[in-house]
């Protein structure tokens, strides 16, 4: 009798300790963070991506903001987090190659910190000029600025904003001086450059397309080298002779390092799922943002990229935040 | 489309029983978050911002806005009561509304602020309706040196609001500066005066300074004080709130010269209903001939202020929708909001999104309409719970606060600068300083040195641009006459032998 | 004059002090640039220089004025500015509701006359209500208890 009873507690003992490795993930809400402020680009396409790997994911999913610092409150946050998988980080360009490469003091180490899960989506920018510049094409504006080193100027949202670093990458790879002049974001650095203020601007579509239809801008290059719906007649960087001027603001998903296995492969089919969805590929691409198709492989592939091509940037042009 | 039709346009959409129930739901929550200091439209905005993913555009918008807006309209109610503002934009209410509510003048306080509130944001409206796109072309003539030029003129214009010593109150402008310049360099990306702390990197929020600046330490100075509930409770029945003739009479140039002073500075970025209300009290106090009455209870020094911050929420609106640039954070959110729906914002919103448009600005009427008409017996209500027992409202107080500052970011780092502005605003009281003063330098410091910066930038380094484009130099001609002025009739005083402002003794 | 205005003299030495220290910070760790071509340290360096220079004027006045020390009231200036600490202490760690009740609990000292009864009854009013509001209504993304245990 007493032997049964051992028994049976030694089992359920053994249970009780096993039970939380077995239990199915995802068991409480999941929460996304999200290193900017409501409204803005990424905030609008992580929620809707959010939306639709819900129901994959058979969970709520709360969709948190917390901005600071250029994104890197955010980013240390989840990286010190649980590795449990219900804190998932939207990471960007910025959170994951650039911040860490000028700032001193970011508090995470964008490879060691985090795991990918999987690439969302990208929303590549576009070059244009005011039109008093009397410039039509991409090479027309190497020539003009060759020819006029130190007079033009470059509105940007921002000191290492992707505008700016896409000018850097400009004058790296075209060898041209241009002046950089900092605003507070992407819309008023385009507003500057539709009212002559500054002579030219990269931003995305949805920003500067509005402009072009009112003549205000001249857009020269998409800087990516797949032709975009919302920008249908500016030419690509391969078809402007640029192809290595390769500029898109991407976001991607990450967990803090040390997530067991089962769960990030979880939450990557469920974000596969969502981004397969045709609805929300249209919507999204019509505002000129474009959703990741790739493998995990290219995704790591491809970040590892983006970071050695800006850490040559980001020294070259000496940008750095202390 | 003549603007007859745009009107009935606009009347129809507004007048939908789905946007009619958001306008209310919008501008009563508006109102409440308004009035419960710490809590703002950027709480309440943020919080429900998930909210219109799902909601069409137009019933989004108009709930969003009448947050805004209606924010405004609540602000007051604490500052008058508590001497707390309710939001940033109602820390000038405090100065002459508080004493009014000690002076057993409270009802006619708060209703007076209420219809200042409507004048304005009528103003606000009709300029939208008629000058929209007119002011969004003449903002585009704005660059950096036309924007500094502003600034200058504000700066010197606003230099007179306190009492007391000059050099205090310049001291404390200073000090706003310096508060404003902590953050990263937007030049060169350097940080400044954040002493290694992260989350300084963006800079101080406005909101969490001013709720620890002047709703902390009002708090700290009247705990053991302030027993409100004897103060004013008869004062606040319907008989107690008419104004007298003289009351009217006296507010009407005020509610003018602020909604046209709020309607300008509602349109340039980086300004907004907070700076807005400042300027009128300041401007007000300049050219009153009761100057002495200014921070005892006159009445100019509510109806001017809020007048200015109602007519800046609705001229907010323009830079946003036709331009694309939000003029503050909130704003920013309202902006998101059009941009998930697929609309961008520009100059060919009001033409190619006409109902959306219209239909906002008759939803921009209605909201008003209600809330002047709300507020009316509401005063009551607000009045009886802000005059219950200190010992329960401060608490609750602090309780919303801390909720308020903490949900805009969701960092408790934020509750930490309430704390640490809390502690100096009770410093700046104990040693006899003008806080006010602390936040025009604030908002306006780091305007002034962007702008510079810019423009010596695009210039490369001539001074000189300042004087060639024609708007700079005209502004800064007028401010130099202003300076000028100032001077003189400060020496003319001394001349005269009228007594220099003697340190107030308690 | 026998008396000294002390408060002013505190008031003008703490500015003094503050605005160099703001303009050393400038000046050591910026860049500070020309006027034509300012630095990230330039303003911050002026600003601060102009401070202390108000602190000294109000520092001079003091020494020919007279006034009375203010009184400080220390219990409600610790209790009210370490009901908020503790609630940023408590707020991510244990909930909303934990953090209200601390908040309240501590924020109550500061005023002798309050009795433990009324400061329950706050704090259980406060708690529901917050609750409603934030969590309910707004649906705020905060814990509301929490044992991290």
């Amino acid at each position: 009798m007493h032997m049964k009873f051992a028994l049976l507690g030694a089992c359920a003992a053994t249970m009780a300790l096993t039970a939380p490795a077995r239990a199915e993930y995802p068991e409480e809400p999941v929460t996304l963070v999200i290193p900017f402020g409501a409204g803005g680009i990424t905030d609008l396409v992580t929620r809707r991506i959010a939306e639709k790997m819900a129901a994959g994911l058979g969970t709520d999913i709360i969709v948190e903001n917390r901005p600071g610092a250029g994104g890197t409150i955010a980013a240390r946050s989840v990286a010190e987090s649980d590795a449990d998988g219900y804190t998932v980080f939207v990471g960007t360009v910025g959170s994951q190659v650039v911040n860490p490469l000028i700032r001193d003091n970011v508090g995470y180490d964008p490879v060691e910190s985090f795991e990918p899960v999987g690439l969302m989506a990208g929303t590549p920018f576009l070059l244009a000029v005011n039109p008093g510049l009397g410039v039509e094409t991409f090479g027309d504006l190497v020539t003009y600025a060759k020819e006029h080193p130190g007079e033009l100027n470059f509105g940007s949202a921002g000191v290492a904003s992707s505008p700016h670093l896409g000018l850097e990458l400009l004058k790296y790879e075209e060898g041209i001086d241009i002046v950089h002049i900092p605003f507070n974001s992407g819309r008023e650095a385009v507003n500057a450059a539709a009212s002559n203020e500054v002579d030219m601007t990269i931003d995305a579509a949805v920003v500067i397309m509005p402009q072009v239809k009112e003549g205000l801008l001249v857009p020269l290059m998409l800087g990516t080298d797949r032709k975009m719906v919302a920008a249908p007649d500016v030419p690509t960087n391969v078809e402007a002779g640029a192809p290595e001027i390769s500029i898109t603001s991407w976001n991607g998903l990450f967990v803090p390092s040390g997530t067991p296995e089962d769960v990030v492969s979880t939450l990557n089919t469920a974000l596969m799922g969502a981004l397969a969805d045709e609805e929300l590929t249209a919507a999204l691409e019509a505002q000129g943002t474009l959703l990741f198709t790739g493998s995990m492989e290219e995704y790591d592939a491809f970040i590892e990229a983006e970071r050695t091509r800006w850490s040559t940037i980001v020294e070259a042009a000496d940008i750095s935040i202390n | 489309m003549g603007v007859l039709d745009n009107l009935a346009l606009g009347l129809q959409t507004a007048l939908s029983l789905q946007n009619l129930a958001f306008c209310v739901f919008g501008v009563s929550l508006g109102m409440a978050v308004g009035v419960i200091p710490g809590l703002g439209a950027i709480a309440a905005i943020s919080m429900l911002f998930p909210i219109t993913y799902h909601l069409e555009l137009t019933p989004a918008l108009v709930m969003l806005a009448g947050i805004w807006y209606g924010s405004s309209y609540g602000g007051s109610t604490a500052s008058i009561l508590l001497n707390i503002p309710g939001t940033p934009s109602s820390v000038v209410t405090c100065i002459d509304g508080y004493p009014m509510g000690q002076q057993g003048r409270g009802g006619v306080a708060l209703l007076m602020t209420a219809v200042a509130s409507f004048f304005g944001g009528s103003v606000g409206i009709l300029l939208m309706m008629f000058f929209g796109p007119l002011i969004a072309s003449y903002a585009r003539e704005f660059g950096a040196v036309e924007y500094f030029a502003l600034i200058v003129l504000g700066l010197v214009a606003a230099s007179t609001v306190a009492q007391g010593s000059a050099a205090k109150s310049l001291a404390m402008v200073t000090l706003g500066l310096i508060f404003g310049t902590v953050g990263l360099d937007m030049y060169t990306g350097a940080e400044r005066l954040t002493l290694g702390i992260f989350e300084l990197s963006d800079g101080i929020s406005l909101v969490a300074l001013a709720m620890g600046l002047f709703g902390v330490s009002e708090i700290i100075s009247s705990v053991r004080q302030v027993k409100a509930a004897e103060v004013g409770k008869s004062s606040v029945g319907l008989r107690a709130m008419k104004p007298t003739r003289e009351d009217v009479r006296r507010s009407v140039l005020p509610m003018v010269r602020g909604s046209a002073i709020g309607s300008f500075f509602g349109t340039l970025p980086g300004t907004g209903p907070a700076i807005s209300a400042y300027m009128a009290y300041a401007i007000e106090k300049r050219l009153s001939r009761r100057k002495h009455e200014f921070g005892k209870g006159a009445i100019e020094g509510i109806s001017a202020p809020e007048a200015a911050n109602n007519a800046a929420d609705q001229t907010s609106f323009i830079p946003t929708l036709t331009l694309g640039i939000p003029g503050s954070p909130t704003m920013a959110l309202i902006l998101g909001a059009l941009i998930i729906h697929g609309i961008t914002p520009g100059p060919q919103l009001v033409s190619e999104q006409a109902p959306v448009f219209w239909g906002l600005i008759m939803s921009f009427w209605i909201g008003n309409l209600l809330l002047l008409v709300l507020n009316i017996p509401l005063i009551g209500v607000w009045v009886r719970l802000l005059l219950l027992p200190y010992h329960f409202v401060y608490p609750a107080v602090l309780t919303f606060i801390a909720i308020g500052v903490y949900s805009v970011n969701n960092n408790v780092f934020d509750i930490q600068v309430v704390l640490a502005f809390g502690a100096l605003g009770y410093l700046l009281r104990l040693l006899d300083f003008p806080t006010a003063p602390v936040l025009l330098g604030f908002v306006l410091g780091p305007l002034l040195e962007e702008n510079f910066r810019r423009a010596m930038l695009i210039s490369r380094g001539d001074p000189l641009v300042f004087v060639q484009h024609p708007i700079s130099a005209t502004v800064l001609a007028l401010a130099a006459a202003l300076l000028v002025l100032g001077a003189w009739s400060a020496l003319r005083q001394t001349r005269q032998g009228t007594a220099l402002p003697t340190p107030e003794t308690d | 004059m026998q008396d000294r205005n002390y408060r002013d003299m505190i008031g003008g030495g703490l500015l003094v002090l503050f605005g160099l220290w703001v303009a050393w910070q400038a000046w050591s760790t910026l860049d500070i640039g020309s006027a034509r071509r300012m630095g990230p340290g330039f303003f911050p360096l002026c600003i601060g220089l102009i401070l202390a220079g108000l602190g000294g004027i109000v520092l001079a006045g003091s020494f020919v004025q007279s006034a009375k020390m203010p009184e400080v009231d220390l219990r409600a200036c610790v209790s009210v500015l370490a009901s908020l600490a503790v609630f940023a202490l408590l707020l991510e760690t244990f909930g909303l509701l934990p953090a209200i009740a601390a908040l309240v609990g501590i924020a109550s000292l500061a005023d002798r006359t309050t009795r433990a009864r009324q400061v329950l009854a706050l704090i259980a009013l406060l708690c529901v209500l917050c609750w409603l509001v934030f969590r309910l209504g707004l649906g705020m993304p905060l814990p509301v208890l929490k044992w991290p245990f």
